[in-house]
This record gives structure tokens, C-alpha cells and sequence, in this order.
């Protein structure tokens, strides 16, 4: 009976724990993760994937920090008459109920002198001083 | 024969004369997808480079192969490595042993104080050991890029950071080290390559 309870009891604290995590989802979702492993001889990296905003209002990502990068700055490269412009941005907004593509050759992150040599990381999406969301993930190899 | 017939004669002459005019332009426009011809190739101008193992680089350097030539920097992380990779992919794509020369990649750094040889080496290393990367005196690097209209530009921004602001087209510089066509960004991988098989195929 008493090991009837425990389970009754896992599988509860299980249910809750995965609700908590849903409902986390439900504000934002990230998907189509690609952070890049930084070349050879290089400190900086890009990071890509897709920012869902599922609420009405819009979201704002004012800071991304990461215990496995020195900093990563949101940049955004622009094509100008041929010319290629790598700017720096302040945030990243989503609007209500749409989607934003951070992806090659527009939105990007730009992670700076990685601290450690783990493939696996973890980002933190803040909206001023509110987390919003954490995510863990692994580096991917730049193609050849 | 009188004035009227002299006159129906010319005019259906010089109809056809613009006729097949017409129908060159037009089977040349859809010759090509992505790419620009140089009606005159331009010679590559006298400079004095170093490449990725410190050997000197020169415009005799692009003699006897063609020249993928895309002018970048190693502290891009976005355009400039997946230009590199896509111009490897072409590489690869075309079978080399259908054509004459050889076909390589070249990039030239546009940020030479901190591409310096030993940097550029791990970096190109990394696409395959085929390919060439380039650095050395701005003043010689500027030789270069002014004669084949390329622009670059460093570009502070409020933290004292730097980057650079530069062209964003693919040259190709034929086996006589010339200057000979322009593909612009964003480069499609198949059309860049079915336009490079027919210059390459076309060259005498």
C-alpha cells in the first residue's frame, strides 16, 4: 500500500513539474535551435532558431546571457547594395501570436569566447530583468 | 527595280537584322541566371600579398587556375563562413576533371590586422586544403580592391568593437588572371553553379 502511495505521489510530483514546464512553453517557444561551434582559432559563433510568441501582446528579448559564453550580442546582417552590414541590435521583438526567424543572413546571436569546452550550453532569454524562458542545447559543426 | 520595292526590301532587311538582334539578347539573358559577364575581362592589377602560409601572393598567383574570390574577414559569423562553405560546395559540385584548370577558393581578408596568416590557416584549413587565404599591408590590399571594385569599410560601433562593412559578390578570375565575371549575393547554389560550368566550359 505504501509503495502504491509513493508512486501515486511520483507520478503526481512528475505531472506537475511537466505542466510547469508546458505552460513556461506556452508564453514563448524556441525551435529550430542551431547554435554553431566557433571555427578553428575563433572566439565567436552565430546562433540561430525560431522565437514563437504565443501570447496577445507583444514580447520584447532585451538580453540573452549564458554561463558557457563571455557575452552574446544580437546582431542583425543587412545586404545594401551589394554591400553586407553586420549591425548590432538592442532586442528582439516578437509580436503577438507571430513568429521571428533569427537565421543566416538576417537576426543573429553572436556568442563571444566560449569559457569552457562542453557541447552542450544553456541560453537565458531575459524581457528586461524578467527570464522568460532557458533553454539547453548542443553545438552544432558549421558545414564544411 | 522602283523606289517602293527598294523600300519593302530594306524594311523587311532591317526587320530581320533587328529580329535576330532581339533574339541573341534574349537567348544571351537567359544564357546566364546569376552571374555577370565582363564584355572585357580586367587584368588583375600589380600588389604584393602574403597568403595563409606567409608565401607571397601577387597576380601571378591566380595564373594557371580558375579564382573564387570572395573578400571577407574571420570575425564574421554569419555571411562570411557560409559563403565560404557554399563556394566549397560548388567546388566540390563541379567535377573538376571535366575541365581544363583547376578551380580553387580565395578568400581575401578585409580585416588584415587580425586576419594575420597563422588565423587565417586554422580558418581556411577548415573548408578543405585546396583553398587560399589572403592578407598583408591595407595599402596593398586596397591596390586590389579598388582595381576590382571592391568596397570594404571598418565600422566602430559604441563599445570600441569593430567590424567591417564590406562587398558582398563572388569574382571570378579566369586562368589568365583576369577579372572575367560577377556573381551577386544571395549567391543560389545551382544557378551559380550551372553558370560557372558554361563560362568555364566556354573558355578557350
Amino acid at each position: 500500500m505504501k509503495l502504491k502511495q509513493m508512486r501515486l505521489f511520483l507520478l503526481s510530483v512528475v505531472f506537475f513539474l511537466s505542466s510547469c514546464s508546458n505552460s513556461n512553453d506556452s508564453q514563448i517557444m524556441i525551435t529550430d535551435i542551431n547554435i554553431i561551434q566557433p571555427l578553428p582559432g575563433k572566439s565567436i559563433s552565430a546562433g540561430y532558431f525560431t522565437l514563437t510568441n504565443n501570447t496577445e501582446s507583444l514580447i520584447e528579448i532585451t538580453k540573452i546571457t549564458s554561463p558557457d559564453f563571455e557575452s552574446i550580442q544580437i546582431h542583425d546582417s543587412v545586404l545594401d547594395e551589394g554591400i553586407v552590414k553586420m549591425q548590432r541590435i538592442d532586442s528582439l521583438q516578437i509580436k503577438a501570436k507571430s513568429r521571428l526567424a533569427l537565421e543566416n543572413g538576417g537576426k543573429h546571436l553572436m556568442l563571444i569566447d566560449k569559457k569552457n569546452s562542453s557541447e552542450m550550453i544553456s541560453l537565458n532569454f531575459y524581457e528586461e530583468e524578467k527570464l522568460l524562458i532557458s533553454l539547453k542545447t548542443n553545438l552544432t559543426l558549421r558545414s564544411k | 527595280m522602283n523606289t517602293k520595292k527598294k523600300f519593302i526590301i530594306i524594311s523587311f532587311v532591317t526587320l530581320l537584322i533587328i529580329a535576330a538582334f532581339m533574339l541573341n539578347q534574349s537567348e544571351h539573358e537567359s544564357e546566364f541566371k546569376s552571374v555577370l559577364i565582363l564584355e572585357e575581362p580586367i587584368q588583375l592589377p600589380d600588389f604584393s600579398l602574403i597568403d595563409h602560409e606567409k608565401k607571397p601572393v601577387s597576380k601571378d598567383t591566380f595564373k594557371g587556375q580558375w579564382d573564387l574570390i570572395f573578400f571577407g574577414f574571420t570575425n564574421c559569423p554569419d555571411i562570411c563562413p557560409t559563403t565560404i562553405h557554399t563556394l566549397n560546395l560548388i567546388r566540390q559540385k563541379i567535377k573538376q576533371s571535366d575541365f581544363e584548370k583547376t578551380l580553387r577558393i580565395a578568400l581575401v581578408s578585409v580585416d588584415p590586422e587580425r586576419d594575420t596568416p597563422p588565423v587565417l590557416s586554422q580558418y581556411i584549413n577548415y573548408f578543405g586544403d585546396q583553398n587560399i587565404a589572403i592578407t598583408g599591408d591595407i595599402e596593398e590590399l586596397t591596390k586590389l580592391t579598388k582595381a576590382l571594385g571592391i568596397f570594404f569599410e571598418k565600422v566602430f560601433d559604441d563599445y570600441d568593437n569593430y567590424t567591417v562593412n564590406h562587398s558582398a559578390a563572388v569574382l571570378l578570375i579566369n586562368p589568365a588572371a583576369e577579372f572575367s565575371a560577377l556573381f551577386s549575393a544571395p549567391h543560389i547554389l545551382e544557378d551559380f553553379i550551372d553558370d560557372l560550368k558554361k563560362i568555364m566550359d566556354d573558355y578557350l
